[in-house]
């Protein structure tokens, strides 16, 4: 089966899955007062999620791709949540909708001006970086028979009854929190810009590391060549597993760190576009 | 936690030949401008070593089937002359640029760590002259300035010219790394209140970053030398594939290191750039924030490059496929910057004073290496010409075309500040020249040369079509580029034996370092003027067109 026939046969399209998408769409419009450009974030974020889960590149995850499931976790993890976060408007905007919703925010309840918020929320977003990686990798595993990752699990393990619905809601919430402090709909409380850039970068240094595990384990791993491009040969998308192994860990590390690097660089210029605050000092020399 | 710490200054008088008699003090000194002249020195003298080595290669290479050098000789100069080069002589001298000014442009009047930065001086100076003892200790390093195993390895380089090249690098490295610290540091805590960091000169700017850049590099680089020093001192096998270690581990190690450090050296040439465009062309930096901000860029994306050294290796398509976009990817900061400075420029007031001809030359050559350097990004031509005279020709023109030209560039504009003395513009022009062409002459005509086919690091060459005519040229070029460093000696030893005379602010520039005393006194700043935007002397020149408040 090719690609194109595969991609465009309706039944690898999840009509349920669409329809979700436009109601929640739909409500979102009738519920927030919205900004073109918060809805346009929405939109894409809504979209994205719907092709990382209901569409047919989300099903190619039932042919044993490595390289898919990373790309539902790119999408999940680090691209889905930047779009919903920038897609709500702050609360002076919508201040009876939102006030409660954002109580439960994460930032409002703990504290923002807490350092350790900050440390957990990165701690939690790197773990379940990695925790979902080889948790889907396990998966796979015991799906396939074979090694995945350097992971060979039975297929009676306990991890093929963790639900993949888990696994998504997991990452995408966790998304949401990890990336609240550089993106909370609120402004004042976001981190300071340089500050953000620091919080990004090492979440990117994470993000590289498991990349580059990945990407490199594959040409270690002894079993990977034993294993013939024929497994995948049902496959709409037939590689190798070595390749498929390679191409997962290059998604991780490259579009993973790009999207960190666009988002610095987008707050530094606004950083740099800042209004001065009034000066309150008036000597006109000071001695040191 | 906010980004101002403010510290209050040392009351202890620190040491320095300021403040006393006696040679020792050349050696006990921490004031930061003594610190950064003396790795200008050390740079400079560097700098007439490899040169000379240069000279060496150019001429045992002038013509084919050549016996000048024996080919063990020629392996050990060109290995030093790339290690020289690029850790002895541009990392100093960007170093000693920003020991010199880092503070002087932010308001402070010394560094945070003036002990560490001196033990960063003498622990670099260490590292230099021990990779040179080696010359006399059984034969200098000798496997290429990458030092690739296993021909590093006992079996292969049995000689200790591989030991001092680990150990003299882990000592420049450590000084590197203490630098950075202290860059860092400095410009968190000593800035000037009024002085936000989103409004410091971006030469400060470009090394704070830098330093973030040299604490991720170095370490990488040091790990892998500690193994190699493990693998040949105590027999390990981390780098031998034969007893289960990995050959290939040593250049992900090396690389990872290499390609940030090629930006390690040009972001703060990028710094003395911006600083020297804006002042000559008469008018404020085009697009401060997109400079700025491509720095950050550049610094994350320079970790996810490495691998396009390392595309003969074997690794799959995939893996080169995506190095390859991120190489060309970072292509895109640096090429923002380039049209930020020709922006500067444009309808400008432009002064070809010599800082400003060694920029132009800049721009030019480094736009060279830059596209040379995304063809390299294209993996099959990678395949065809690594390892070519092609890779020559495009390294040179990124190191010397880009950071050595603007080190030129920072020696013209700082030199009145850190001397009193004006160099001659008219000897400063005619070693531009001769440099400039000499340095064309030699590498633009290698492109060349690697396409047809010449290896690099061949000691000598057959007589074929057209290799001897390209190879004197290419030599001719060299003889230039050492008369201009010849003439530019003696521009230095000229100008230095007149008394002061420099103004304070001899090119009427805009930051602060230029509103202390040529040279400035031992405490750079007994009173700071207030500082509302990024050009402060400008405001105080021109009260009533101030640039725009920014604090």
């Amino acid at each position: 089966m090719s690609f194109t026939i595969y991609f465009l046969d309706p039944a690898n399209w999840s009509i349920i899955g669409l329809i979700v998408t436009i109601l929640v769409f739909a409500g979102y419009l009738l519920f927030f007062k919205t900004n073109t450009s918060q809805k346009v974030f929405m939109l894409l974020a809504l979209s994205l999620i719907y092709m990382a889960l209901g569409s047919p590149i989300g099903s190619l995850t039932s042919f044993g791709l490595h390289s898919i499931t990373m790309l539902k976790q790119i999408v999940l993890l680090m691209v889905a949540p930047i779009f919903l976060l920038r897609a709500f408007p702050s609360r002076a905007a919508n201040e009876k909708r939102l006030g409660s919703l954002y109580n439960w925010l994460p930032g409002e309840t703990m504290g923002i001006k807490n350092t350790n918020y900050f440390i957990a929320t990165w701690i939690l977003m790197s773990a379940v970086m990695w925790g979902g990686h080889f948790l889907s990798a396990g998966k796979l595993s015991a799906q396939l028979g074979h090694a995945i990752c350097g992971l060979s699990l039975q297929s009676n393990s306990w991890v093929t009854h963790v639900p993949n619905g888990l696994i998504f809601s997991i990452l995408l919430v966790v998304g949401i929190i990890g990336l609240l402090p550089v993106f909370h709909p609120m402004p004042e409380k976001r981190l300071k810009p340089v500050q953000a850039v620091a919080y990004l970068f090492t979440a990117c240094l994470v993000c590289t590391v498991l990349g580059l595990y990945v990407a490199f384990s594959a040409t270690s791993a002894p079993n990977i060549e034993a294993v013939p491009v024929f497994d995948t040969v049902l496959s709409p998308l037939p590689m190798s597993l070595r390749t498929d192994q390679e191409l997962a860990g290059m998604l991780m590390w490259v579009p993973g760190c790009i999207i960190y690097v666009i988002s610095a660089v987008e707050i530094l210029l606004s950083w740099y576009n800042a209004a001065p605050a009034t000066s309150k000092k008036t000597t006109e020399h000071f001695t040191v | 936690m906010s980004l101002f710490i403010n510290i209050p200054e040392d009351s202890e008088q620190l040491p320095s030949l300021k403040t006393g008699q006696g040679k020792l003090l050349w050696i006990a000194s921490v004031d930061h401008k003594q610190i950064g002249i003396m790795y200008l020195w050390l740079a400079l003298f560097f700098f007439v070593v490899g040169g000379l080595e240069a000279m060496l290669i150019r001429a045992q290479l002038a013509i084919p089937e050549n016996t000048l050098i024996s080919p063990e000789l020629y392996n050990q100069i060109f290995t030093m002359h790339g290690i020289t080069m690029i850790f002895l002589v541009a990392m100093p001298a960007l170093v000693g640029f920003a020991t010199y000014f880092l503070p002087l442009m932010i308001g402070a009047n010394e560094m945070a760590f003036p002990r560490l930065n001196a033990f960063g001086f003498w622990i670099t100076l260490m590292g230099g002259f021990l990779m040179y003892f080696s010359f006399f200790a059984g034969g200098a390093p000798n496997a290429g300035w990458f030092n690739y195993v296993p021909l590093s390895e006992n079996n292969y380089s049995s000689a200790p010219g591989v030991d001092y090249y680990i150990i003299g690098l882990i000592l420049t490295g450590i000084g590197s790394i203490s630098a950075a610290l202290n860059f860092i540091t400095t410009t968190l805590t000593l800035r000037s209140p009024d002085i936000k960091l989103n409004m410091v000169p971006l030469f400060v700017w470009m090394v704070f970053i830098n330093g973030f850049l040299i604490l991720a590099a170095f370490p990488l680089l040091n790990a892998g030398l500690f193994m190699l020093l493990i693998d040949r001192q105590f027999d390990a096998h981390f780098f031998i594939p034969s007893s289960g270690g990995s050959a290939i581990l040593w250049q992900h190690f090396f690389w990872a290191f290499g390609h940030p450090e090629v930006y390690i050296m040009a972001l703060p040439a990028f710094g003395i750039i911006s600083e020297v465009v804006p002042v000559f062309s008469r008018k404020p930096i085009f697009g401060y924030k997109f400079v700025a901000v491509s720095s950050i860029a550049i610094a994350l994306l320079a970790y996810s490059v490495w691998l396009h050294h390392m595309f003969a290796v074997g690794y799959s398509n995939t893996v080169n496929s995506f190095f390859a976009i991120s190489s060309m990817l970072i292509g895109i900061p640096t090429g923002l910057k380039v049209i930020n400075w020709i922006g500067t420029m444009y309808k400008g007031s432009i002064q070809l004073t010599v800082p400003m001809l060694f920029v132009v030359a800049f721009l030019i050559d480094f736009t060279i290496g830059g596209l040379s350097g995304v063809s390299f990004a294209i993996v099959p031509i990678d395949w065809q010409l690594t390892d070519t005279y092609y890779l020559v020709a495009h390294l040179h023109y990124v190191f010397v075309g880009g950071v050595i030209f603007s080190i030129f560039a920072g020696l013209y504009y700082w030199f009145p500040k850190m001397s009193g003395r004006m160099l001659s513009a008219k000897l400063g022009k005619w070693h531009f020249w001769l440099f400039v062409i000499g340095f064309n002459l030699t590498f633009l005509i290698q492109h060349i040369l690697g396409i047809i086919g010449m290896p690099r690091r061949i000691y000598t060459y057959p007589d074929l079509p057209n290799w001897e005519l390209m190879n004197v040229l290419s030599s001719i070029g060299a003889v230039f580029m050492f008369a201009g460093m010849v003439i530019l000696f003696w521009n230095l030893y000229t100008t230095l034996k007149k008394p002061r005379s420099a103004p304070e602010d001899p090119w009427d520039a805009w930051t602060l370092e230029w509103h202390t005393p040529s040279p400035p006194d031992l405490k750079n700043f007994g009173e700071i003027p207030r500082v509302y935007s990024r050009r402060p002397l400008w405001d105080l020149k021109h009260p009533d067109k101030p640039d725009k408040r920014l604090n």
